[in-house]
């Protein structure tokens, strides 16, 4: 039994002194604290941490940050068309943070929302504006969006994520961290060798898998500016958003539901929402009932909302023409840009000037 | 005719080759011709001509020549 | 109990270090019979669920002890028949769905504890086995952990040598070489498996179930692809657990028999069979195809009809093996492509002496691109019969087939055929210049690339299963 003890305590040592500079490259590679300490998911392919929600989950400090912040929420849409940069130009009165995942639905977009709020409260936060890019792709419901071997309950990708490594644990206002915040960074350090070698593979298997797998859109913004939606690309678009929403022909009433708990929840507090009808092509409305349904249903909630001084709801029909799109849900860099610049005034407007008015009220300048 | 010899006449019998050698250490791979049936028809006829019976486990279990001459001499063959 | 998980190797650990703390051969024996009761538990939901299994071990236990010294060949027969029978009727076999137990039960290891009663009730009758076991020793050889879920089906003189060996002290040698076995088991497991499984995941996706329509060519090529990935998934997946649990019959000191000894390399499908899931294989050798051999040889014992014979005994033993994978229509299907390709295989070896002369086959049998082209036909016919495994349901396989046409799937035998030969050839190139080398370094630095490598494969494990977000499961143990 000794022996078996004694080879067995080697290779644990051995395994511990590897693991240990692993952690130690890993810390090397990730975004320090010297960093500008803002929050893109978009930018989550170029860091350590490769998708979106691995680095949303592993950037919560950053969220913690004191000063007023923009957070934008939505989808890959309003990853585009809502860009920080874009934002920023016009919006100077708060940091700009992006939260956006791809191929989200409302339940994600909750779960999102539920990680901003909780780390906001570290900083003490009380006037942040919540910027939420809903269009109807994201209102199908959960059991048909998420659902596989992997996900008995239904677990969307941000549940997978921070279940992965066993260091959070259900709490709060979603997820927090298994031993407190304070242990957060520890533990965190301890697993970051993972998403170091999850980066490594990816990086090293990308063209292999973007060759022979089916793989999101990977286009220049050359190509995008010039693509033109064919016949074909529509009639798949439908059949694929007809298998995401888990319908031929309905939204989830449910996520609606969810989208109103989502708004009250984010605009108590002194925090505001504005809810950005992002544009799709106008030749949904004809191809499937559910942007119709959608519509509908936003109006009722903006309704239900009217009394509300902390939310706003934007309309952007005006960019729904087919050619402003290079696919069935996207803008073209050149539309997503006046999009973006279309909504900075609004955000500006409800956020930067009240506050620049307030400081006139109470006399700073 | 001792019981080696009887052995290898039944083997170059069953395998059709004159010139088969036999060595204790001589296994299927040896024999060109011996294969799954032909082990089976030569354990058959090892048995006639020795007067033992052998059990599928034990025709399926030998793996060399010598593991059949202490199989039939434990069996008492003649 | 997923043996990539926390759980498993703390049991393993808490097993060998209690077997090993212990000289008297009855604890040790104890130890196994606590840990495998434990390991079985892990597999069921209830004590209803595991009622089957305890029923089913009382049957083999009560036939095997009401057993006389010379037994009848009827009693034989018919206790053979009582526990088929049983394990097609709690297996539900597509033909008795009907008449099912009105409860869920587990049927985990059902088919390697069949092997084992029927190999004990043989034996016994023709003398192979002189002592019946007890009660205890039953249990430990029909249900051991360490052989419980898919074998290697190891014979009872074998397993009773082990079981009742007296205990020597085990060397550091000794641990580091079992350790090294159960580390390259778990990198076949949890990672080349996982990344085969993988790639067979992904490419599947893009022809089956919700996948738009794909042109003829590319569903032939993704058809290929994904079936030699399914191929390697299973062949590492299992190899990779029977590397596991020798490594950790070597922990315990219990010499365990190999199920695997580089399949691939096999020039036919008949020789295949003899290096994949050997243990399998010699058991339905020895307890279908050589008493259906004797018997018929008996009864016609002119050589002229040893071919007719063997054909015969080829086609039934194979078709059985192919069924006993499954209890769904689907494995009628591969049974009859294992049979078919058994007897073809059989049909050719008989059939060249005659065309070429012995000479001339031998001739051809020695030629590099022959022996390269009968490997890589092997590897895919038996690729393509493996459709069924993946294909669960009759109606998927036909669609599949279907779709194929007759010419996709020539192809698709072709292209296997081709690249696998071509991939061989390098390899055993390779092969031959490399291990002399190898080997020199490897012995002076034994002990130190097997603790290496032990290391190694722990964070390997851990990160690609974290990777792939979830822990490889066993695949063969539904079979």
């Amino acid at each position: 039994m000794v022996v078996v003890v004694r080879v067995l305590l080697r290779v644990l040592l051995l395994t511990a002194a590897v693991y240990a500079c692993l952690v130690g490259i890993a810390a090397l590679m990730a975004p320090g604290s010297s960093e500008p300490q803002t929050v893109d998911t978009a930018s989550a392919g170029s860091t350590l941490y490769a998708t979106s929600t691995k680095y949303l989950m592993f950037m919560q400090p950053a969220l913690r940050m004191p000063g007023r912040r923009v957070i934008v929420l939505g989808a890959s849409n309003a990853d585009i068309e809502l860009r920080p940069q874009v934002l920023g130009e016009t919006v100077k009165c708060a940091t700009i943070d992006n939260l956006s995942i791809g191929n989200e639905n409302i339940t994600e977009l909750d779960e999102t929302a539920r990680i901003a709020l909780q780390n906001r409260r570290y900083a003490h936060a009380s006037s942040d504006v919540y910027v939420l890019g809903v269009w109807f792709g994201l209102f199908g419901d959960s059991k048909a969006r998420w659902n596989g071997p992997t996900r008995e309950n239904n677990e969307s990708d941000i549940d997978l994520e921070f279940q992965r490594y066993g260091t959070y644990k259900k709490g709060g206002d979603f997820y927090e961290s298994r031993f407190g915040v304070a242990y957060e960074p520890l533990l965190n350090g301890l697993v970051s060798p993972f998403p170091l070698i999850e980066k490594v593979s990816r990086e090293t298997t990308k063209r292999l898998r973007d060759f022979f797998f089916i793989r999101p859109d990977s286009r220049t913004d050359a190509e995008r500016e010039a693509a033109v939606v064919s016949d074909a690309d529509r009639s798949a678009a439908v059949t694929y958003w007809q298998r995401q929403l888990g319908s031929p022909d309905r939204l989830s009433p449910a996520q609606f539901d969810l989208l109103a708990k989502t708004i009250t929840m984010l605009s108590r507090g002194g925090n505001k929402v504005i809810v950005v009808d992002l544009p799709v092509p106008n030749w949904w409305d004809a191809a499937l009932p559910m942007n119709r349904e959608y519509k509908d249903r936003l109006a009722a909630m903006e309704r239900s909302f009217a009394d509300d001084g902390a939310v706003k709801f934007v309309n952007l029909d005006r960019f729904n023409n087919s050619e402003n799109f290079s696919d069935e849900v996207h803008a073209k860099p050149s539309i997503a840009k006046q999009i973006g610049q279309s909504v900075a005034k609004v955000i500006n407007a409800e956020t930067c000037d009240l506050t620049r008015q307030t400081h006139l009220l109470e006399g700073h300048h | 005719m001792s019981q080696q010899e009887k052995l290898q006449q039944i083997f170059r019998d069953v395998f059709d080759d004159p010139s088969i050698e036999l060595e204790p250490s001589m296994t299927a791979d040896d024999i060109a011709e011996w294969d799954s049936l032909s082990h089976v028809r030569l354990m058959l006829e090892v048995s006639k001509a020795f007067g033992v019976r052998f059990s599928a486990s034990e025709v399926s279990s030998l793996t060399n020549v010598g593991d059949l001459e202490a199989l039939i001499a434990a069996k008492g063959g003649a | 109990m997923n043996f990539v998980s926390l759980h498993f190797l703390v049991f393993t650990l808490a097993t060998v270090l209690a077997y090993q703390a212990t000289r008297s051969v009855t604890v040790r024996q104890w130890v196994l019979l606590i840990a495998s009761a434990y390991f079985i538990s892990t597999y069921m939901l209830d004590f209803k669920s595991a009622l089957p299994l305890a029923v089913f071990l009382g049957l083999g236990y009560l036939l095997v002890a009401a057993m006389g010294a010379t037994p009848s060949r009827a009693y034989v027969a018919a206790a053979v028949c009582l526990m088929i029978g049983s394990f097609l009727y709690l297996k539900q076999f597509f033909f008795l769905t009907a008449v099912g137990l009105p409860f869920i039960y587990s049927t985990v290891g059902l088919s390697y504890v069949l092997f084992r009663i029927i190999s004990l009730i043989v034996d016994l009758a023709n003398r192979d086995i002189e002592k019946k076991p007890g009660p205890g020793a039953y249990l430990a050889y029909t249900c051991g952990f360490t052989t419980f879920l898919s074998g290697p089906v190891q014979t009872w003189p074998s397993f009773k040598g082990e079981y009742e060996k007296q205990p020597v002290p085990i060397t550091e040698g000794e641990v580091l070489h079992a350790m090294s076995r159960i580390a390259t088991g778990y990198f076949k497991l949890a990672i080349v498996a996982a990344v085969f499984d993988y790639l067979f995941q992904n490419f599947t996706v893009q022809f089956t179930g919700a996948a738009g329509p794909v042109s003829w060519p590319k569903l032939v090529a993704l058809y290929t692809v994904s079936a030699a990935a399914y191929t390697g998934y299973l062949y590492y997946n299992f190899s990779g657990y029977m590397d596991i649990v020798i490594g950790i019959g070597g922990l315990l000191q219990f010499k365990l028999p190999e199920n695997f000894n580089k399949p691939f390399s096999a020039k036919s499908f008949l020789e295949f069979w003899q290096r994949w899931h050997m243990t399998m294989s010699q058991w339905f050798k020895t307890y279908l195809f050589t008493p259906i051999m004797l018997a018929a040889m008996r009864r016609l014992p002119d050589p002229r009809h040893s071919a007719a014979i063997g054909l015969s005994a080829f086609f039934i033993t194979f078709l059985v093996m192919g069924i006993w994978h499954g209890s769904t229509v689907v494995f009628v299907v591969y049974g009859v492509l294992m049979a078919f390709g058994a007897c073809a295989n059989k049909l050719w070896q008989l059939a060249m002496p005659r065309a070429l002369g012995k000479p001339g086959y031998k001739s051809l049998q020695k030629r590099l691109v022959y022996i390269q082209l009968c490997k890589g036909l092997t590897f895919a016919f038996f690729t393509l019969a493996l459709t069924c495994l993946w294909t669960p349901e009759i109606g998927q396989l036909f669609g599949l087939t279907g779709r194929l046409g007759v010419s996709g799937l020539v192809l698709s035998i072709a292209a296997l055929t081709l690249v696998f030969a071509a991939v061989n050839l390098v390899f055993d190139r390779v092969g031959a210049i490399a291990p002399g080398r190898l080997a020199a370094v490897g012995a002076r630095y034994r002990d130190t690339l097997a603790v290496s490598r032990c290391a190694g494969v722990i964070l390997a494990v851990i990160f690609v299963s974290a990777i792939l977000n979830k822990a490889p499961e066993f695949v063969y143990k539904a079979f």
